[in-house]
């Protein structure tokens, strides 16, 4: 088939099949793709893919400061029958779900009620949502850190105004996982908020316009037109949400240090442990490839529910 | 953490780097992989049996001293002429300044004429060897310090020397990464340097650390204004090393306890189950627990003194109510701020040295020993702090290294640790200590016992113990079961460590 | 788009109110911390650490500014800290832009299996790329220098996927449109594309800069003299010991003021560009 003739060919029209077009053209059209993603693609392979790629061999060897052997898969052996492993695992999942829907669907209600405001009104909440990033981490920690306080933090103290028990919130395990979560929320979602908000703006509004002709509520609109024009914003805030959740260090290590007794504890509190004070880099890295194909399935599977090619 | 946390994480600061650590570590372990056939890991290129020769090689190019063992030059001034210039590098955590000229400490809100103590020991060392160069580069001292130095010693680039207390240098001496300074210690630095502080940086038989200042993982500061304030006063121990019972600090625990209509306003100690553990460790130590057997191949916390000693800690937050709730997960500065802000009136604390400046005036600092019981005798664990010398390819390099180790703990340098309050580890200087306070830590020498001295004291020290602590005080576990747990665990670790130096020593 | 309070139903009205009351009380959470980084910088040192803590100042002092800023190289680390930021930030707004307008427009062999392998680089911890980097590093001789410090910041795949992500919404018919036009591939995208994506690049350009304006860990590898320390890293000092004694909060908190400035330049710059979006006026129908 030959190439349209572009004078007098409409737009639509020139989309033809890709297994379509003659081989020639698609060599020339691969080779742009590549073109575009090269330079990125090159950083990648020569930062971030040799070490990863270490790190997966490191797995199956036993290495401690002094030996280096190969063992297979004893590393992952090992972690199955380790109960701190399941433990860690179990929080890791907790976290997950605890925070990733939440944040989602947070960020999106922040997002389409702070766009209906006025420019001015816009400018100073996305600010005021952004701020925790730009707030170094160490005062975040120091103002959370308060608010828990058993003896004389915040939270206590209105809770024992208003006649209640104080709440141990972090030394407790059953509220001490739940504690970082919130704080968690409170500082995390700002950088969805910006983008959600930049995404709404690319809707266009004849949209909208004709709904309205149509008689379509405000709610009717939202779910009709703003929901699915937002899924690509939606699918990159709950996959980085996701890979962020699951992640998760500071926050705990600053709180509580994975305690009480590793009620806190994630994955990656696990494999820092692991690595660093039991010195077993071999299982450590174990449980990082474990951690990469947790995230890898969970990311893929939050894909295909938000994809869509959105193509208009 | 949100979009930035691969671009670049918004929550990095300090102790956030843990976790790079223990990956970092995990990439060093990948590295160490790669070259373990051979070439240019440290582990492989400098077996610690060579860890003498230095000497020898410096020796020989042209010095006069006879014998290899170049035990006893003076300090520093005739071993280091090789014909040979060096630059040695250091790294350094502390930041101290000098008034110029003299040596005392500057206060803080004085910014000129003052110099650093580290380019003041620089200057005079120049003076004394010109022919080496010393380069010092200042750092964090958190889990960063060791993703850094985890990474150079990868890459080749480690540093000369490394500030640290003994408990780091144990990470590094089973690499065969750390240079032996037996022959650079002269006869008069081992009469003037109490032997215990030398076995402490022993390892295999051989020293491994300058060692400069002492740290006490215990002692308990007492706010003795609050104490004298509500009828404790004549509680507080007056005699010269504040040793005391029991009974009498939890009378005082108690009578620093004030409860009115349900909310407590002060509590009589705070505690946090945090890596600090060994600031209370040091109770359960004094009532006659023991962590390890003589030989260190058992631990033996488990032992019925230890388990009652713990059901005593842990009952002063869960029964007694005279220590402030919470301490699963309270961290040590927390602790701190309570106690600065009088909101406690005792905290565990980890040496001397720990008053900011201008807290000292708010109210009387009381520094006391750990109480005892009457058939039982305090211990508390004990660190030394100093400098370390990381073997380099270049010989002569480390041997310079190593002079300027020894010039570093001259008896004028570690006066400047005595007058910012801090224990130095010579002898010669502690009729100078005056103030009481201080004096009592002098005396903490006598009481010491070791963090642990294999492999796994790190993963004892800083994981299992805090667990084991916030496990009891969160009612997780009842004290038994807990030291129970912790000995299962320690033990393996223990016997691992075992086991590793084992191999090690068969070819 | 807009609707004011007046135009809605009653009953939208108290569902509006509910929700910006909770839009209001969330911007209060998310201020606070910046309040009390501000307040507790200009407290003198003595009440820092109070409990319960000083909510208004009683008295201000700007010791704990002069203190952070004038005792240290701040100029030279903050111009190092914008060198690399900025560096990085147009690094990354050039290749993710190029690397989204290849993943989602652009059609090739392996495109899906290319993407996840590049994002699967974002499921790794990122500290296990650390200590080979530096040894990569040490033995090109890029230890302590700008093109060390910048480099590994340039991969970017969650630039790359959100770059992907906002191009993907954009309509094929003014790709058409330019390729009738006579555009070449690169006019396309320079053209064409980037203008479109303005409010994704100004995005990413805030997450970009503020990432790594607060990086830490490999600044702190990589350089090895005070001179080419950023200001995260040169602060790191003030705030982790003074002679090692004690935490200086006010100072830190002088100093995490200070830090926050540019970045707070650079959102007030960028955000305009994303603030009503983008009208699609190029497209009649």
């Amino acid at each position: 088939m030959a190439i349209p003739d572009r004078l007098t060919v409409e737009p639509g029209a020139f989309r033809v099949r890709r297994s379509q077009k003659p081989f020639a053209a698609r060599i020339v059209e691969d080779a742009w793709g590549y073109f575009f993603i090269a330079p990125s693609l090159l950083a990648f392979l020569v930062f971030s893919a040799y070490p990863m790629v270490d790190s997966i061999l490191l797995s199956f060897h036993h290495l401690t400061l002094r030996t280096n052997e190969w063992v297979g898969l004893q590393n992952y052996a090992d972690l199955s029958t380790n109960a701190d492993f399941y433990l860690v695992l179990k929080n890791t999942a907790l976290y997950l779900v605890l925070i990733v829907p939440v944040g989602v669907v947070l960020s999106v209600v922040l997002s389409v009620l702070v766009f209906r405001l006025s420019t001015r009104a816009q400018v100073f909440f996305k600010s005021a949502y952004y701020l925790p990033h730009v707030t170094a981490g160490v005062v975040l920690s120091f103002i959370w850190l308060y608010l828990y306080d058993p003896g004389f933090g915040l939270l206590d103290y209105v809770l024992q105004s208003l006649g209640f028990q104080p709440v141990l919130w972090l030394s407790n395990q059953s509220t001490s996982l739940l504690s970082i979560v919130v704080m968690y929320h409170a500082i995390s979602w700002g950088g969805a908020i910006i983008l959600i908000t930049a995404s709404l703006g690319g809707i266009p509004e004849h949209l909208y316009e004709a709904a309205r002709i149509d008689g379509a509520s405000q709610l009717r609109q939202t779910l009709a037109i703003t929901l699915p024009l937002l899924k690509p914003a939606i699918a990159y805030v709950a996959i980085t949400g996701t890979i962020g959740a699951l992640q998760i260090f500071t926050e705990i290590y600053v709180m509580t240090g994975g305690g009480p007794n590793y009620a806190t504890a994630n994955l990656v509190f696990f494999i820092y442990d692991r690595g660093f004070t039991m010195f077993d880099f071999g299982s450590a890295s174990a449980v990082a490839v474990f951690l990469l194909v947790v995230t890898v399935a969970v990311a893929l599977i939050q894909f295909r529910i938000f994809s869509s090619d959105v193509e208009y | 953490m949100t979009v930035e946390s691969k671009i670049g994480s918004n929550f990095s600061r300090r102790k956030l780097m843990r976790s790079a650590v223990g990956l970092a570590g995990i990439s060093a372990a990948t590295l160490l992989l790669q070259a373990c056939g051979g070439s240019s890991s440290p582990a492989a290129a400098t077996p610690a049996a060579s860890a003498s020769q230095p000497t020898k090689a410096a020796v020989s190019t042209g010095t006069t001293a006879t014998s290899a063992v170049a035990a006893s030059p003076a300090p520093a001034a005739t071993a280091a002429p090789t014909g040979k210039s060096y630059t040695v590098t250091q790294w350094v955590y502390s930041q101290i300044n000098l008034i110029q000229g003299t040596l005392e400490p500057a206060p803080a809100t004085q910014k000129t004429g003052v110099i650093d103590f580290f380019a003041w020991n620089i200057a005079e060392f120049k003076k004394v060897d010109p022919q080496t160069t010393v380069k010092v580069e200042l750092l964090p001292h958190d889990s960063s310090w060791f993703a850094k130095l985890d990474a150079s010693l990868v890459a080749g680039t480690q540093p000369d020397m490394v500030q640290g207390p003994a408990s780091e240098v144990g990470r590094y001496v089973p690499l065969g990464a750390v240079a032996s300074i037996d022959d650079f210690l002269t006869a008069d630095d081992k009469k003037d340097i109490p032997a215990g502080v030398l076995t402490e940086s022993t390892f295999n038989g051989k020293n491994y650390l300058w060692p400069w200042r002492l740290a006490f993982g215990g002692g308990v500061w007492l706010n003795a204004t609050l104490w004298k304030a509500h009828g404790a006063g004549s509680l507080l121990p007056t005699n010269d090393t504040h040793d005391w019972l029991v009974d009498d600090f939890y009378k005082g625990l108690k009578a620093t306890t004030v409860t009115s209509g349900g909310s407590t306003s002060l509590y009589g100690i705070v505690m946090a189950a945090d890596v600090t553990v060994y600031s209370l460790n040091q109770f359960l130590l004094s009532q006659g627990a023991q962590l390890y057997n003589g030989d260190e191949t058992k631990f033996v916390l488990n032992s019925p003194e230890g388990v009652k000693a713990l059901e005593w800690l842990a009952g002063l937050e869960l029964t007694d109510k005279v220590a402030a709730p919470g301490s699963a997960a309270r961290q040590s500065q927390d602790a701190s701020a309570l106690f600065q802000s009088q909101k406690v009136a005792a905290q565990p604390a980890e040496g001397m040295g720990l008053v900011a400046p201008g807290m000292k005036d708010k109210f009387e600092w009381y520094w006391v020993r750990p109480p005892h019981l009457p058939n039982t005798k305090p211990v508390v664990q004990t660190n030394i702090h100093g400098y370390y010398v990381m073997l380099q390819k270049d010989t002569g390099q480390t041997a310079a290294a190593q002079q300027y180790g020894h010039f570093l703990v001259r008896p004028d340098a570690l006066q400047v640790s005595l007058k910012i309050g801090l224990t130095p580890v010579r002898q010669s200087l502690w009729s100078q200590v005056t103030d009481p306070n201080e004096k009592v830590g002098l005396h903490f020498t006598d009481i010491m016992t070791s963090f642990g001295r294999r492999a796994s004291a790190t993963m004892i020290n800083f994981t299992l113990l805090p667990r084991m602590y916030q496990a009891v005080f969160s009612k997780q576990k009842p004290a038994q079961q807990a030291l129970d747990d912790l000995a299962k665990d320690a033990n393996k670790a223990l016997q691992d460590a075992i086991a590793e130096e084992a191999k090690k020593k068969s070819p | 788009m807009i609707r004011t309070l007046r135009d809605s139903a009653p009953a939208e009205k108290v569902f509006l109110i509910v929700a910006y009351g909770a839009l209001a009380v969330w911007a209060i959470v998310s201020l606070f911390p910046i309040y009390w980084m501000l307040t507790t910088a200009l407290k003198p040192p003595s009440v820092v650490m109070s409990l319960p803590p000083e909510w208004i100042p009683h008295t201000i002092t700007l010791a704990n500014f002069s203190e952070a800023l004038l005792g240290y190289p701040v100029a030279r680390w903050t111009l190092n800290s914008v060198i690399v930021a900025g560096a990085v930030t147009i690094g990354q707004l050039l290749f993710a832009t190029m690397a989204g307008y290849g993943f989602a427009k652009k059609r090739f062999h392996g495109r899906e299996l290319i993407f996840w392998v590049y994002l699967s680089s974002m499921m790794v911890p990122g500290f296990a790329l650390l200590v080979p980097l530096y040894t990569m590093m040490a033995s090109w001789h890029l230890i302590n220098t700008y093109v060390g410090l910048i480099a590994p910041g340039l991969t970017a795949p969650f630039g790359a996927f959100l770059m992907r992500q906002f191009i993907q919404t954009l309509p094929n018919e003014v790709i058409d449109a330019g390729k009738i036009d006579g555009c070449s591939e690169i006019d396309l995208f320079t053209r064409i594309i980037v203008p479109l994506s303005k409010p994704g690049i100004a995005v990413l350009g805030i997450f970009a800069f503020v990432g790594e304006w607060n990086a830490f860990l490999w600044p702190l590898i990589i350089t090895s003299t005070e001179e080419m320390r950023t200001l995260v890293v040169g602060f790191a000092i003030v705030q982790s010991s003074q002679s090692e004694l004690h935490t200086n909060y006010g100072a830190t908190m002088a100093a995490s003021t200070y830090m926050a400035i540019p970045m707070l330049i650079v959102f007030f710059a960028f955000q305009r560009y994303f603030l009503r979006g983008i009208t699609i006026g190029a497209l009649k129908g």
